[in-house]
């Protein structure tokens, strides 16, 4: 256990932020953290699924504690408002070349508002992997999320609008060990993220931007049961931004064996 | 350990890392250094030669690079009688200018003891003190707006001014400049002051006016009743019709009186406003501790704040002892006792501060600051 701490250390270190040169630096930042956040991660070791198998999800994001302060102010985060946040993640796995797997996936959450809270996103996901039925697999994936979140951010009283537009991609590696009840993956990806968030400030009527590329790195775990209950957790990394982990739990089946 | 332990282990290894984060990151303010210049106390304009409008002190300053010339525009006490130092001086406004920005030159007005601007005529809202000119340059024309008062400074000692008005002039040449007396406020001056409980019921002043795409905003210093200052803001399309904007803060001001204990918490005004690029405004600010013996600001240091949209400000902490951004002099320097009149614009990759210091004796004069731009 201590080995595997010890690995995800790094990982974590990398997160140390540069300094700020100005207020607009740090409420630029707290616009990347916000749509870092939602960021589609993999969720998943490469290849994870085959061909007809159907993954229905439920994705738990850990929200770490984030520092609102911007010049003298501070700021409303998603931290203030809740430790996790849910969302429901879908893939399927898709016919593919002899020694790969295909897969899509999606993820939605509508706008329900909690504690004055709202996103709604919508995302969208596909990847193929290389995987010869042995333990080891790799691949590639691609995703974008569209999000539109609302709470108060700048005063208590007022709705913010955050609208974030993600997309990025990864490759990544999983090695599956098999045991009685079922099989243990762990898996890491690299990957860069691009985000364009756009704050609308309701009580001034004026709009912050951030756009930038970010770096990326999982590492996570899956654990699979031979009843079809999958669970996997995942330490998520974007230097200089945001350290969280998600966690998620999800029922797997053969769509062709329904049949 | 089993097979099955391990992979719990594994499994919440994420919930064990202690160092999930999300951070603002800490700010890096402007590292403001003052530049010692050849006037007495390292100030870098001295007074001016005897029987000049300057010959008292200058103040009041604003300053900006015209092509590669630095002009400096200011203030100038004489020696008018009965009370000491500025107190009863009649202030004019005159011009230097430097090619480094540390060695000045004055240009010589045509106006009373070398001023390039006058006090007004008998009965005008200037007519006794018109000093604080702030320049724009916009395009083929210079643009300044002024301090005018019918009072002395503080004379007799105790008795404040208290009628200050914002007036206007032009110039093609920036050095002979033309009044117009046709403002809405007083005496045909620039801006109407605010109705009674106002934060301008008193007094306006000390502008500052930036041309933002198509609008221009003039921040200018608010006083109410009480004798307090802010930062309130107007806006306009011509520059010349202006349309009071209020602001988020304490009556509508856009920067408010700090807290108690604050080093503005007496007062918080004088702002030289710069749009370094979209969605980010500086302001610098004079910032007052505690009101002076008969009232209004006294001493002062120099703050800051930020905006997005040049309506909002936030101030934002400094490194200065009490979280200002520029600090009084040590003793024996020229800006020992107080500081006024920030003037910051960008000089290539440097900022440039030019601002009017005090020392213990109530000698105004006007020093430089830099600070590498990041």
């Amino acid at each position: 256990m201590r080995r595997w701490g010890i690995a995800f250390i790094p990982l974590a270190l990398a997160a140390g932020a540069a300094r700020a040169q100005t207020m607009l630096d740090q409420e630029q930042r707290l616009i990347e953290i916000h749509s870092l956040l939602i960021a589609l991660q993999p969720g998943n070791a490469p290849g994870a699924y085959r061909s007809g198998e159907l993954s229905l999800g439920l994705e738990i994001i850990v929200i770490p504690p984030i520092d609102g302060t911007t010049g003298g102010k501070r700021q409303i985060t998603a931290s203030d408002q809740t430790p996790v946040f849910p969302r429901p993640r879908l893939a399927i796995g898709l016919p593919a070349p002899e020694d790969f797997r295909a897969f899509v996936g999606l993820a939605y959450i509508p706008p329900i508002k909690i504690n004055e809270v709202s996103s709604h996103q919508g995302a969208l996901e596909a990847g193929l992997a290389w995987d010869r039925g042995g333990p080891l697999s790799a691949g590639i994936r691609g995703y974008v999320v569209v999000a539109r979140s609302e709470s108060p951010v700048t005063e208590p009283t007022t709705r913010d609008t955050l609208d974030t537009v993600d997309f990025g991609a990864d490759l990544g590696a999983g090695y599956r060990f098999d045991f009685g009840p079922g099989s243990v993956t762990p898996f890491a990806s690299v990957g860069v993220s691009r985000i364009s968030g756009e704050f609308h400030v309701t009580s001034d009527n004026s709009v912050l931007n951030s756009t930038t590329t970010n770096p990326g790195i999982t590492a996570g775990v899956r654990l699979l049961s031979k009843l079809g209950l999958e669970g996997v957790a995942e330490l998520v990394v974007f230097p200089g931004r945001l350290v969280h982990p998600s966690f998620s739990l999800a029922w797997v089946f053969d769509l062709s064996s329904k049949r | 350990m089993t097979s099955l332990g391990r992979f719990s282990l594994l499994l919440a290894a994420p919930l064990l890392l202690t160092r999930c984060s999300a951070t603002t990151a800490d700010l890096e303010p402007i590292a403001w250094q003052k530049v010692p210049g050849s006037a007495p106390g390292g100030a870098v304009l001295g007074l001016g030669n005897p029987g000049n409008f300057d010959e008292r002190g200058n103040f009041t300053i604003s300053a900006f690079k015209d092509g590669d010339v630095y002009k400096l525009y200011y203030g100038g006490a004489d020696t008018t009688p009965p009370c000491a130092g500025i107190n009863s001086a009649h202030w004019r406004i005159g011009l230097a200018q430097s090619n480094d920005g540390l060695a000045w030159t004055r240009v010589p007005g045509t106006e009373t003891g070398g001023a390039i601007l006058d006090i007004g005529a008998a009965g005008n809202f200037d007519d006794y003190l018109t000093y604080r000119p702030y320049v724009l340059k916009d395009g083929s024309v210079y643009r300044m707006w002024y301090n005018g008062s019918t009072k002395p400074f503080n004379c007799p000692t105790g008795t404040l001014a208290d009628n200050r008005r914002i007036g206007y002039a032009e110039s093609t040449d920036g050095v002979h400049f033309t009044r117009f007396y046709d403002g809405p406020g007083p005496g045909g001056s620039v801006l109407p002051i605010g109705d009674p409980g106002a934060i301008d019921a008193q007094q306006v002043g000390y502008v500052w006016v930036i041309r933002d795409g198509a609008e221009y905003k003039m921040y200018y210093s608010a006083n109410d009743a009480g004798n307090f200052w802010r930062v309130a803001l107007a806006v306009s399309a011509d520059a010349r019709n202006w349309t009071k904007v209020p602001g988020k803060q304490f009556g509508g001001s856009v920067l408010d009186l700090g807290p108690a204990g604050s080093f503005d918490v007496a007062c918080a005004y004088q702002p030289s406003v710069f749009k370094e690029r979209d969605q980010l405004y500086r302001m610098w600010y004079r910032g007052c501790q505690a009101p002076g013996a008969f009232g209004g600001p006294s001493r002062g240091v120099i703050g800051y704040a930020e905006s997005n949209d040049g309506r909002t400000w936030v101030k934002v902490r400094q490194p200065g002892p009490f979280g200002e951004a520029l600090s009084v002099g040590t003793a024996g320097q020229f800006d020992s006792a107080g500081l006024t009149t920030p003037s910051v614009f960008l000089d290539g990759n440097t900022w440039t501060m030019y601002y009017a210091g005090f020392d213990t004796t109530g000698q105004f004069l006007t020093g430089l600051a830099r600070a590498p731009r990041r």
